[in-house]
């Protein structure tokens, strides 16, 4: 089966996957927490206008 | 999509603080930069308000 078979780390792909998933999420929760501060910027503060 | 197979290859211990110190890094340019080349971001971290409308009402 592909996904026990052991990367060069030492991870298998099913684990590699794991923690992917992991990354992207705290990733996507760092750019909406972003997003709301350029909002936030962009309504109380002179920049763009 | 394959890159989630990346972590086959690249070590975790490795890639994720070269991850998040390049986010770090690139930030903290930004923020160097936006308070640098502006005028009111320094003035506002001064505690001079933004508004002058809204302070003096």
């Amino acid at each position: 089966m592909a996904t026990d078979k052991v990367g060069l780390t030492g991870l298998t792909e099913a684990e590699s996957e794991e923690l992917h998933r992991n990354l992207v999420q705290g990733t996507q929760f760092f750019g909406m927490i972003a997003a709301l501060a350029h909002l936030l910027a962009y309504i109380y503060t002179p920049w763009l206008g | 999509m394959i890159y989630g197979k990346m972590w086959t290859v690249v070590k975790p211990t490795v890639g994720i603080p070269v991850f998040l110190g390049a986010v770090a890094v690139g930030s903290f340019c930004v923020h160097l930069a936006v308070t640098t080349h502006t005028t009111w971001v320094s003035k506002f971290l001064n505690g001079e308000p933004i508004h002058k409308a809204a302070a003096s009402s």
